[in-house]
């Protein structure tokens, strides 16, 4: 295993702990130090700036605090005691006392069958397993009309000044795991779609977590040129693990481009380990008469913050935004799904559908905004939840800022408990109370699933949904 | 033992409320009853009890259904052993087209009691046959076949969500239906169809218990027997004919004689 917090051992021994929350506290709050970044860099061929970038990336990271709200307070997470993954080609001389293991054959083959079962619908595969490539590969047409999918590493070294580009273009991090996530990044995907080109199946990345105690930062771009299409399907999965021992993390980040008139899909699955904390932010620019479609489903994890931009760049510009969440046991869910509109004529729609069990908990923030002379501007924005037991909570936190005049803009948010009503309809046909709970879930999430332009993720969303409710996830 | 829908001394509170004072009355398979009433006679709560609503409470009395206890079951074990309800005010279940709703309905019936649903141990319906019966019982009932693949009952119409409670009573088959103001908002001609479909189930193995407001659908449904419902209690039972004295002089002249009063809606009901 990496163990870059060998150096804070010792010291962490003597630390009184510490709560997570704010950036005041003393003792050691990151994971690793600068000599660690250097030495992580280096390993990885690596150009100055981007050294000089992930090093300023860390030094923000110490002070800014954690990331949360009042709805979001994150307890059992210390950051410093996760060990961030490195590559295997470069584990070994990052930290030389224990070098990262080889991933376990099983799951390895767990991950290939799950790659598999997809390849024959996916025009390119990316597989990563506990932060090392097990695959990366397109269809060669595709590679021959120069469309990109790369490996973050590989990008770095072909494709040093789009990378540069898109790092440099990221909002600045105002938390402190977006601010480390950054610093420390190993992998991630870069895909390019030049102009006029249609990329007709999915491309598919896999992003498999299943080490106990693990951090996991990833930095993803995807960029859609004019008059282009594609679909990308993002799964986080931590296979088939038990429970891990310890927290583990992933942070990643996703930027967009949709060029003029382009179309792009991003579908992201998470069904991850409950011991994991997830931190997505995913962020995109839609140009003149782009569409982006965005199809989020959550399913696993011990905590997720995630948060969506779209900012409507151009006019005629379009993006749709479907979340599902259904959460148990102890989960946490805190959703940000903001809607810029930022030139006239452009439509922004976004539905939220959350059920919740036991003692889970979800947040959703809903900011529209609707930029000055932004006029004709068309924005939705749903947000509904189930309660199906008395134990969870949900609430929804929306915000308009309307600065133009000439404009639609239309919100609801809802939380409810089952209809007993529905309840005894469906048990005087027959149907027992799980059966019937099990029915009005499916028919809450329907309507909201059968809004995602993509069949392959409705199917895999309907089963992962199956999945929860057997309670295998 | 008998087949008999027996309902012994029945009474029913909502909400601590007493509604339900003490029925009896026994339908035995292959029979069709008719309870009518005025508004707020009890007539509907009699219908839920016997369904099992948790709302419902029953304060005392036994119903017996096939020689069963049918108080001590859940709705669910209800439906299995044969009981259904066509709901006054059918609920709308979002996201669940018709036909998988009918056809999960399908296997728990047939599933039989105390058998767990859900997977594993579930009784094979044959798909083509099913298919085959939902399109006949779609057009007995006069429902386009896209109903088939639409929401349960999500806009309908309250015509065709009277009509689909009884497209389900067709495809559920059960032993023992109450119908609770089935006919109420419907026109002739529906009326028309839906005392067709009940005909249809009629037979050795199948009773009904008609509640309703109006005389109108007891000219096509032809009960064997029909009841009168007051103030919580059967106040008159007889045969087809109590019906027609019903629609010629109202329910006024036996609430006079029961000396209750007489409010202005009850006037003149036909």
């Amino acid at each position: 295993m990496a163990t870059p917090t060998n150096a804070h051992n010792a010291q962490t021994q003597t630390e009184t702990p510490r709560t997570n929350g704010t950036g005041t506290e003393t003792g050691p709050t990151l994971p690793v130090d600068a000599r660690w970044v250097e030495r992580l860099s280096r390993a990885r061929g690596e150009p100055d700036w981007l050294l000089r970038w992930r090093l300023e990336r860390l030094h923000q990271a110490e002070t800014l605090p954690m990331p949360g709200s009042r709805y979001t307070r994150i307890r059992g997470l210390k950051l410093h005691e996760i060990e961030p993954l490195a590559l295997d080609s470069v584990s070994a001389s990052v930290s030389a006392s224990t070098p990262t293991p080889a991933p376990a054959a099983g799951l390895e083959r767990a991950l290939g069958e799950r790659v598999e079962r997809g390849r024959a619908e996916a025009a390119g595969v990316y597989a990563l397993l506990d932060g090392s490539v097990v695959s990366c590969e397109l269809e060669e047409s595709l590679r021959r009309r120069g469309v990109l999918w790369l490996d973050v590493a590989q990008a770095i070294k072909e494709h040093p000044e789009l990378v540069r580009r898109a790092l440099e273009q990221l909002p600045e991090p105002r938390d402190r795991v977006t601010a480390l996530g950054r610093a420390l990044f190993t992998s991630g995907l870069f895909v390019y779609v030049p102009k006029g080109v249609e990329v007709e199946r999915p491309l598919r990345a896999v992003y498999a977590m299943t080490r106990p105690g693990a951090g996991l930062f990833t930095q993803s771009a995807l960029i859609v040129e004019e008059g282009s299409s594609v679909t990308l399907l993002e799964e986080h999965t931590s296979l088939e693990t038990e429970p891990f021992e310890r927290r583990a993390v992933h942070a990643g980040e996703l930027a967009v481009v949709v060029g003029p008139g382009a179309r792009a899909s991003v579908a992201g699955v998470q069904g991850l380990n409950a011991r994991l904390y997830q931190f997505m932010r995913r962020r995109a620019r839609v140009q003149r008469d782009g569409q982006l479609a965005w199809a989020l489903g959550w399913l696993g994890g011990r905590l997720t913050m995630s948060h969506v931009e779209t900012v409507l760049d151009g006019p005629g510009a379009e993006v749709d935004d479907v979340q599902v969440f259904f959460t148990a046991g102890r989960q946490h869910v805190d959703l940000t799904s903001n809607l810029i509109h930022s030139k006239p004529h452009t439509r922004g729609e976004v539905n939220v559908k959350g059920v919740l069990k036991g003692q889970s908990q979800a947040v959703f923030w809903g900011l529209i905004r609707i930029d000055p002379g932004a006029q004709g501007a068309n924005a939705f924005q749903a947000e509904r939840s189930l309660l199906l037991e008395r134990g969870p909570k949900s609430n929804a936190i929306p915000s308009l800022e309307i600065l133009a005049n000439d404009v639609r803009c239309t919100h609801a948010a809802a939380t409810s408990p089952v209809d007993e009503e529905q309840l005894f309809y469906l048990r005087s046909r027959g149907l027992d109370e799980d059966e019937a709970k099990k029915l009005i879930v499916d028919g809450f999430f329907e309507p909201t699933i059968e809004k995602i332009p993509l069949p392959l993720v409705q199917t895999e969303l309907r089963l992962l949904l199956d999945r929860k409710w057997q309670e295998e996830l | 033992m008998t087949d008999a829908l027996e309902i012994r001394d029945l009474h029913v509170s909502v909400e601590g409320k007493a509604i339900v004072k003490g029925v009896d009355l026994t339908v035995r398979k292959g029979e069709v009853h008719a309870i009518m009433g005025p508004n707020g006679s009890g007539k509907s709560t009699l219908a839920m009890a016997l369904m099992g609503h948790p709302k419902y409470e029953v304060t005392r009395g036994e119903v017996l259904f096939k020689g069963q206890n049918v108080l001590e079951l859940e709705p669910e074990e209800r439906a299995k052993l044969g009981l259904f309800l066509a709901f006054q005010y059918p609920l709308e279940i979002s996201g669940v087209p018709l036909s998988r709703f009918l056809l999960q309905a399908l296997k728990a019936r047939l599933g039989g009691e105390g058998e767990k649903g859900g997977g594993n141990g579930q009784p094979k319906v044959d798909f083509r046959e099913f298919r085959k019966q939902l399109k006949e019982s779609l057009k007995l009932l006069r429902l386009d076949e896209s109903f088939a693949t639409r929401y349960l009952n999500e806009g309908f119409s309250g015509g065709e969500k009277k009509r689909c409670e009884i497209l389900q009573m067709l495809m559920l088959k059960p032993e023992m239906a109450i119908l609770d103001e089935t006919d109420s908002g419907l026109d002739i001609d529906s009326v028309k169809v839906v005392a067709a479909a009940v005909n249809r189930l009629r037979g050795p193995d199948f009773g009904c218990l008609a509640i309703t407001h109006y005389q109108r659908i007891l000219n096509y449904l032809k009960p064997d027997v029909v009841h009168v419902m007051v103030d919580g209690r059967i106040v008159r039972s007889g045969g087809p004919e109590l019906a027609q004295e019903l629609e010629e002089k109202g329910y006024e002249p036996i609430l006079r004689e029961l000396g209750l009063e007489v409010s202005e809606a009850e006037k003149g009901v036909a």
